[in-house]
């Protein structure tokens, strides 16, 4: 991948890398050690993409299995309050904040799922693919989450 | 508000986490980074670069390029480029049949450190001349073998020192 083509796809990917690892590792600056991974993954791999999708894919899958490798690694020792780095997001509606907060209180094995799905747009089946597990786990994960976060929205909405 | 999945706002879902971006900061550290991957490129290109300068002056005080009427890089044949145990080791191989009746062979060596750089040459007696190389100086060959080169940050041709003099007068009193 030449230069001028790396700087481009660094740009159009770093954003989507970046939220799937801070999905998985929830603060900014494992997120971006995640992210700087795998772009250089992305610079170093000597590999023919059949298409866009294939190529978005190959960096969603990279992303995943290096947000994993962070997350299992001794690294993974820094920590900032959510409800900081939240504030300095500027969600515009309490919504917004809202569905940030619920979503990052959710375990660690429904976030990625949750994200591929509602913001990626991925069916089940390909975002099972995309994190490497079963359809039925991720169909159940799905629903779970789902349900989490409906209570924890409702309970936020009624207080 | 917007599209209802499975019981969740998929539009205030991505409204929501479209806030949730790398900084700009951490995409120029990438670039950057990448960057900074290709110092042996770098440092291939200059030592060519130094390589035939040397060439040249070599050249130039055996009164060749005179001879040649600066055709001296039309003489330049070979260009071989390896990297044992970490340096960087450049062989230009001048045919210099229409200058002398014995080519010469110029080495030029980068110890890994990025600053001291060593040519090794043979003179046209045989003798092998190992002299180090100020690598710091930007050098441009116009394609007419004109040679222009100074220190870092300086752009002008016309406010840098020689490096074909300078060359020229280092061969000259080893070819002497």
């Amino acid at each position: 991948m030449g230069d001028g083509e790396f700087a481009a796809r660094a740009q159009q990917f770093a954003d989507t890398i970046y939220r799937i690892a801070f999905h998985t590792c929830k603060n900014a600056a494992d997120a971006e050690d995640i992210v700087q991974n795998v772009l250089l993954k992305l610079y170093r791999a000597d590999k023919e993409f059949e298409s866009e999708e294939h190529l978005r894919r190959w960096v969603i899958r990279v992303a995943v299995n290096e947000s994993k490798k962070l997350v299992c690694s001794a690294w993974f020792r820094r920590s900032v309050p959510l409800e900081e780095y939240a504030e300095s997001l500027e969600f515009s509606t309490p919504e917004e904040s809202a569905l940030f907060l619920a979503v990052m209180e959710l375990p660690k094995k429904y976030r990625v799922p949750i994200y591929l799905y509602y913001y990626e747009g991925y069916p089940a089946k390909e975002a099972a693919a995309l994190c490497g597990i079963k359809v039925s786990t991720m169909q159940t994960r799905l629903q779970r989450a789902r349900e989490r976060l409906k209570k924890k929205l409702t309970d936020e909405k009624e207080r | 508000m917007g599209r209802n999945v499975g019981g969740l706002d998929r539009e205030l879902f991505q409204k929501t986490f479209s806030k949730v971006k790398a900084s700009p900061k951490m995409y120029q550290e990438v670039i950057r980074m990448t960057e900074q991957r290709k110092p042996k490129r770098f440092i291939v290109r200059r030592l060519v670069v130094a390589a035939l300068v040397l060439a040249l002056a070599a050249a130039l005080a055996m009164g060749a390029n005179a001879a040649t009427n600066g055709e001296f890089f039309n003489h330049v044949v070979t260009f071989v480029t390896t990297t044992v145990d970490g340096e960087m080791e450049i062989e230009v191989t001048a045919d210099l049949g229409a200058i002398t009746e014995d080519g010469m062979v110029f080495t030029v060596r980068d110890t890994g450190d990025g600053r001291k750089s060593y040519i090794t040459y043979r003179d046209k007696n045989g003798n092998i001349i190992t002299e180090e190389m100020d690598m710091d100086k930007e050098i441009t060959i116009e394609k007419d073998g004109a040679v222009y080169g100074g220190g870092a940050g300086q752009d002008s041709a016309a406010s840098q020192p020689n490096v074909e003099a300078e060359s020229a007068q280092r061969a000259a009193s080893n070819a002497g």
